[in-house]
């Protein structure tokens, strides 16, 4: 199609190469050609800027580098309005809009939060610097996992986890599992009983087929709702582990559980 | 209640807390104290350590105060915690937490049509780091999920409230500042002027 020997000797000029990684995005990659060309941000000289940006694209294409579809929009984008821009104007049409207005609007928008995480990555810098002492307190009740702001997402994970480690273990058998929840439930809360918490893993180490596991991490789900068990980590991304709610009673019955989860429903 | 006995206690409170605690905490827990007074028991006790010459302040941080060690001492301290590793976060996770704290609460085709990438994998990353949750959803077709910044994002920004953050007129302001423009080229600057 084009001559890419062109486009390399026109763009290695400015040892560009280099930079390539650096542009997250259209928009800022506009923004470098802008500063580069040393133009007005709010006159724009689309032919010129147009043609830069294409051979850019180009040039990722040479270096065999996915050029995401947004760089293409963008492409089809700056074409539109070069079009419209050396189009002799429409004599009935005397107000007609600047067909660059709204890049311009885009790129100011772009351009200020840019800014804002510039700044944000200085104020990042500075609060390294500051060390915050660790609250003897936590030290003495000896459980330093206060963290307990778990999401979806942590638990979820760890699931993932014990499940791909059960994945190898699978055979060809259909067998009906007489598994239930409340089984599971009474399994965990049992095991709890004896120890102060259980890893997130221990939970799920004797468990050799993956639907009880399955049912296992329902049990676990329903008996966090009902405040019967408590999951907790020591910081972000630690182990989880589950500990003994403030409801937590291994003797009480499944049936009993239910009853909880009924009178949460009615005083919610 | 004494005076001394007011300063013991806010400090023993803010000691002992694992989290920043809030003024209005304070209040609740020591009587004849407003979240107004805990303010200003705040600043007579940093007054007392910078007097003393110590090596701590109070700040204020993700809505409540805290202990810290002054950034001076730094250099010491950080042998302590070398196995705390800070996160380092990516350009476009900047960008986008910039997006979204000043946006909140924000769709992520919001963030997308600022930033004019898809913003799926910065999301879940700082959702998986916990600077920003999900705040809700959005009363437009699809009702999409709206994102907010986290007590985290204030902690590891060192910020008070979202207050403490640069307000966006001077930000553009700065922008301006550092803005070639054509138009100021064409008048005559004073040096050349006769």
């Amino acid at each position: 199609m084009t001559d890419t020997t062109d486009v390399k000797d026109s763009v290695v000029v400015d040892d560009y190469r280099v930079d390539l990684a650096v542009f997250h995005g259209p928009l800022d990659l506009l923004l470098y050609l802008i500063r580069k060309e040393e133009v007005d941000i709010y006159d724009i000289p689309i032919a010129r800027i147009t043609n830069q940006y294409l051979k850019y694209i180009e040039l990722m294409q040479t270096l065999n580098l996915e050029v995401a579809g947004e760089f293409v929009l963008m492409a089809a984008t700056l074409i539109r309005i070069k079009a419209r821009w050396l189009l002799p104007r429409d004599e009935n049409e005397t107000e007609e809009a600047d067909p660059r207005e709204e890049l311009i609007q885009a790129l100011m928008e772009y351009k200020k939060f840019k800014e804002a995480g510039e700044i944000l990555k200085e104020k990042a810098i500075l609060e390294e610097r500051n060390f915050v002492p660790e609250s003897p307190v936590e030290k003495i009740h000896g459980r330093v996992d206060e963290y307990s702001d778990i999401t979806l997402f942590d638990l979820i994970s760890a699931f993932k986890d014990v499940l791909e480690a059960k994945r190898e273990e699978s055979f060809h058998q259909v067998d009906t599992e007489d598994v239930t929840i409340e089984q599971r439930m009474e399994f965990i809360l049992k095991a709890l009983s004896g120890r102060e918490y259980a890893t997130f893993p221990q939970l799920f180490s004797d468990i050799p087929r993956r639907i009880v596991a399955v049912v296992t991490f329902i049990a676990l789900l329903e008996l966090t709702r009902a405040r019967r068990v408590v999951l907790a980590q020591s910081k972000p991304f630690a182990q989880l582990r589950v500990y003994r709610g403030e409801r937590y009673s291994a003797e009480k019955s499944a049936v009993d559980l239910i009853s909880h989860k009924q009178q949460d429903e009615v005083t919610n | 209640m004494e005076n001394g006995s007011r300063l013991s206690i806010v400090e023993a409170l803010i000691l002992a807390s694992p989290e920043p605690i809030p003024a209005r905490k304070l209040a609740e827990m020591v009587s004849d104290l407003t979240p107004s007074l805990a303010g200003k028991t705040v600043a007579e006790l940093n007054n007392r350590y910078m007097e003393a010459g110590c090596s701590f302040r109070i700040r204020e941080i993700a809505g409540g105060f805290q202990y810290y060690i002054v950034p001076e001492f730094a250099g010491y301290v950080q042998e302590l915690f070398a196995s705390r590793r800070k996160m380092r976060l990516t350009r476009a996770s900047l960008e986008t937490l910039a997006i979204i704290a000043y946006r909140q609460p924000v769709t992520k085709a919001e963030i997308e049509h600022v930033r004019g990438v898809a913003a799926d994998g910065v999301v879940h990353n700082l959702l998986e780091k916990k600077l920003i949750t999900i705040r809700g959803r959005a009363e437009t077709v699809g009702k999409p999920l709206q994102y907010g910044t986290t007590d985290e994002f204030l902690k590891f920004f060192g910020l008070a409230s979202l207050k403490d953050l640069p307000k966006m007129s001077e930000i553009e302001e700065l922008i301006a500042e550092n803005e070639p423009k054509s138009q100021t080229r064409l008048e005559f600057s004073d040096d050349t002027a006769p």
